[in-house]
C-alpha cells in the first residue's frame, strides 16, 4: 500500500542522474518486481528481525531509528496511561461510592467534556493555559520531564474520561449484587467491602478496555507527538511516510501492530487472572 | 424466653409513586431456640423485616418510621453502624435465597468463610482454617479440604448453600435468619437443605427465623408461624394452631391453593383472586379486605384489632371476621 502513492524515496526536486538513481534503487531492491521485494522484505523482517535499511537516511537501520525514538514515545505513552488510570479510577470511584449525589455529577460531567472533545483541540486548550498564560510548563520539545506533562493530559484525557465511566458502570453492577450483600450481611468492614469485594468485579470492564485503549494511545501519540514536538516513533511515522521512506514507514507500522498484540494478550492474561471463571487450558 | 421482641415497627419506601409502607406496625417475638416461619407472598414485607433486624435495609429510599428491635436488653435500631457490624454475622447472621449469586464468583470459599472471623473474632489464621473445615465436616460436605480451596462456580447449588449456612453458622449466632433458603434449589436438595436447619436448631438451639412461601416447608419444620399480608401481621400461632385452627381468611386462603395428593387431575386449585394490595395506597383498613370473601364495611373502615384466639395468647390474628376454626386444611 505504501508504494501505491505516488513518488518514490529518491523523486525530489533536484532529480539524480539516471546512473546514480539505478544504483540507488539496487541497493534497495527497488528495481525487481514488486512481489520479490515483498517477499525479501517478508523474510528478513520475520528471520532477522531486521527491517531493512532506511531509504531516507542513509547509512542508518531503520531499526537503529526506531529505537532511539521508542524511548520517546513510550514515556509519553507510559505517562499518558498512568494519568488516564489515576484520573479516571478516581473519578470512577468516587462517582460509584455516592451514586446519583453530586460528586457522581460532577466527575462524569467532566468525562462526557473528555470524551466529546478531540485531543488537538486539548493540547491546544492546555498550551495556552498552562504554557502560555501561566507559563508553568514548556508548551513543546521534551528537554526536560516538564515537557511530558501536557503531551500526557492530553493524550490520556480521553482515556481517563472512558475510565472513569467505565469504573463507575463497573462498580454501581457489582455494589447491587446480593455478593455484596452477603458480605455486608457477615458484618464487614466498608473498606474490606470495597477493596475484597467489589474492585476486582467492578474493574473487569476496565481491564478489557485497556487493550483497545493503548492502541488508542499509541495511534493517538501521533498526532500529539507532531503537536508537541516530540521526536519519537509516530513523528517518526509521519516523516516517513511524506518522505516516501518505504522501509522507515512500514517498519513504524509493524512496530505498532506488534505493541497493540502485546498489549491484547497482556490484558488476556490479566482478565484469566482477575477472573477465576475464565482459565486458559 | 424472647430473645428477639420486634414492637410497632414501620418501614416505608420513599419512591416516585408515593410512600410505600413495607411493614407496617409489625409486633413479633423470637424466642429461643425456635423455628419461627414467616410465610406471605412477595411484598408482604417479610423480606423487609429480616433486612431491618440486620440493618441491611438501604437508607434511603428506605426508612424506619419507628418501632423497636430488642435484642436482649438493646434496641437494634439505635446502634450505630459499628456497632451493628458487630451483630452481623456473629450474634444474628442471614442466609438468602439464592446461592448462585450470593457468594462472590472472585473469591474462594476459603477467603469467604475466613474472613468472618477475621473481623469478628480473635482467632488465628490456623485456628480459623480448623474452625472452618470443622464447621463444613459437621454440614456433611464431602471432601470439605477440597470445597474449602475451590471458587464457587466449582461447587454445585446444594453446595453452595452449605457454604453460606457454614457461613452463617461459624461463630455460633444466637439467630440465624434464612430468607427463602430452598427457593432456588431441587427438590431433593431442598429437603436435605431442611434437615440441616433442623439439626443446627436442634444441636446448637439456634434460633431460625425461616422466610419462606412454602406452606410445605413451614409444616415441616417450623415451631411456630406467623403469615404476613401487606407488611402486616395477619395471623401466628404454632404450626397446629395454623394449619388446624386458622383464624384469618388470608391463611386459609394461602392453605386451600396448595396442591395436594387428594386434588384429582383436571382440578382447578383455588387461588387467593385479586393481586398482593398497592401498599402505596394501604390505610386504616385492613389490607386484605379487597380479596376477602368475608369482607364486611367494618373492615374497610378501620384496621382490625389484634384478636387472642386461645386462653394462653400463643394464636393471635387481625380479623374482624375470622373463619371457624377446626374446619380447615
Amino acid at each position: 500500500m505504501v508504494k501505491l502513492a505516488p513518488g518514490g524515496p529518491f523523486s525530489r526536486e533536484r532529480a539524480f542522474p539516471p546512473e546514480v538513481l539505478k544504483k540507488l534503487e539496487e541497493k534497495y531492491d527497488l528495481d525487481k518486481p514488486i512481489y520479490t521485494q515483498y517477499w525479501l522484505y517478508m523474510k528478513r523482517v520475520v528471520f532477522e528481525f531486521d527491517l531493512g535499511p532506511s531509504t531516507r537516511y542513509a547509512d542508518r537501520s531503520v531499526n537503529e531509528l526506531i529505537a532511539t525514538k521508542v524511548r520517546y514515545s513510550m514515556t509519553l505513552g507510559f505517562g499518558a496511561m498512568v494519568f488516564a488510570l489515576l484520573l479516571g479510577i478516581t473519578a470512577g470511584l468516587t462517582a460509584s461510592l455516592n451514586h446519583n449525589k453530586f460528586l457522581d455529577y460532577a466527575p462524569m460531567g467532566m468525562a462526557m467534556v473528555g470524551v466529546s472533545v478531540p485531543d488537538f483541540v486539548m493540547a491546544y486548550i492546555l498550551m495556552i493555559i498552562f504554557g502560555l498564560s501561566l507559563n508553568w510548563l514548556p508548551v513543546a520539545g521534551v528537554e526536560s520531564w516538564q515537557g511530558y506533562v501536557l503531551p500526557c493530559i492530553t493524550l490520556g484525557f480521553v482515556y481517563a474520561a472512558s475510565i472513569s465511566r467505565l469504573t463507575r458502570g463497573g462498580m454501581l453492577e457489582i455494589l447491587g449484587q446480593d455478593f455484596i450483600r452477603t458480605a455486608k450481611a457477615k458484618g464487614l468492614p466498608k473498606h474490606v467491602i470495597l477493596l475484597r469485594h467489589s474492585l476486582r468485579g467492578g474493574l473487569l470492564p476496565l481491564v478489557s478496555y485497556l487493550g483497545p485503549a493503548s492502541a488508542g494511545i499509541l495511534t493517538g501519540s501521533i498526532v500529539v507527538e507532531e503537536i508537541f514536538l516530540i521526536p519519537g516513533i509516530g513523528k517518526l511515522l509521519i516523516e516517513s511516510a511524506t518522505n516516501r521512506d518505504y522501509t522507515l514507514a512500514l517498519g513504524c507500522v509493524i512496530v505498532f501492530a506488534l505493541l497493540i498484540l502485546v498489549f491484547n494478550m497482556v490484558v488476556d492474561l490479566v482478565y484469566g487472572f482477575l477472573d477465576p471463571r475464565v482459565k486458559y487450558e | 424466653m424472647a430473645i428477639l421482641k420486634v414492637s410497632d415497627l414501620v418501614v416505608e419506601f420513599h419512591t416516585d409513586e408515593g410512600i410505600v409502607r413495607a411493614v407496617d406496625r409489625l409486633n413479633f417475638e423470637l424466642e429461643a431456640g425456635e423455628v419461627l416461619g414467616i410465610v406471605g407472598e412477595s411484598g408482604s414485607g417479610k423480606s423487609v423485616s429480616c433486612l431491618t433486624l440486620m440493618g441491611l435495609l438501604p437508607i434511603p429510599p428506605a426508612k424506619i418510621r419507628s418501632g423497636k428491635i430488642l435484642f436482649g436488653d438493646n434496641d437494634l435500631l439505635k446502634y450505630s453502624n459499628a456497632e451493628m457490624r458487630k451483630i452481623r454475622g456473629h450474634e444474628i447472621s442471614m442466609i438468602f435465597q439464592d446461592p448462585f449469586t450470593c457468594l462472590n464468583p472472585y473469591l474462594k470459599i476459603s477467603t469467604q468463610l475466613m474472613e468472618v472471623m477475621e473481623f469478628h473474632s480473635k482467632k488465628t489464621p490456623a485456628e480459623a482454617r480448623r474452625r472452618c473445615l470443622e464447621v463444613l465436616e459437621q454440614l456433611g460436605i464431602p471432601d470439605p479440604e477440597l470445597r474449602f480451596n475451590s471458587y464457587p462456580h466449582q461447587l454445585s447449588g446444594g453446595l453452595k448453600q452449605r457454604i453460606m449456612i457454614a457461613m452463617s453458622l461459624l461463630l455460633q449466632p444466637k439467630i440465624l435468619i434464612a430468607d427463602e433458603p430452598t427457593t432456588a434449589l431441587d427438590v431433593t436438595i431442598q429437603a436435605q437443605i431442611l434437615d440441616l436447619l433442623k439439626q443446627i436448631n436442634k444441636d446448637h438451639g439456634t434460633s431460625i427465623i425461616l422466610i419462606t412461601h412454602d406452606m410445605g416447608v413451614v409444616a415441616g419444620l417450623c415451631d411456630r408461624v406467623q403469615v404476613m399480608y401487606g407488611g402486616r401481621l395477619a395471623e401466628r400461632g404454632s404450626s397446629d394452631d395454623i394449619f388446624y385452627r386458622t383464624r384469618h381468611p388470608y391463611t386459609k386462603g394461602l392453605l386451600y391453593s396448595i396442591p395436594s395428593l387428594t386434588v384429582k387431575p383436571g382440578d382447578r386449585l383455588d387461588p387467593i383472586p385479586g393481586a398482593p394490595p398497592d401498599l402505596t395506597r394501604v390505610g386504616d383498613f385492613c389490607a386484605f379486605a379487597d380479596r376477602c370473601d368475608f369482607v364486611q364495611e367494618d373492615c374497610r373502615t378501620h384496621r382490625p384489632p389484634v384478636t387472642q384466639s386461645n386462653e394462653d395468647g400463643s394464636h393471635w390474628f387481625e380479623c374482624y371476621h375470622p373463619v371457624e376454626g377446626e374446619k380447615n386444611a
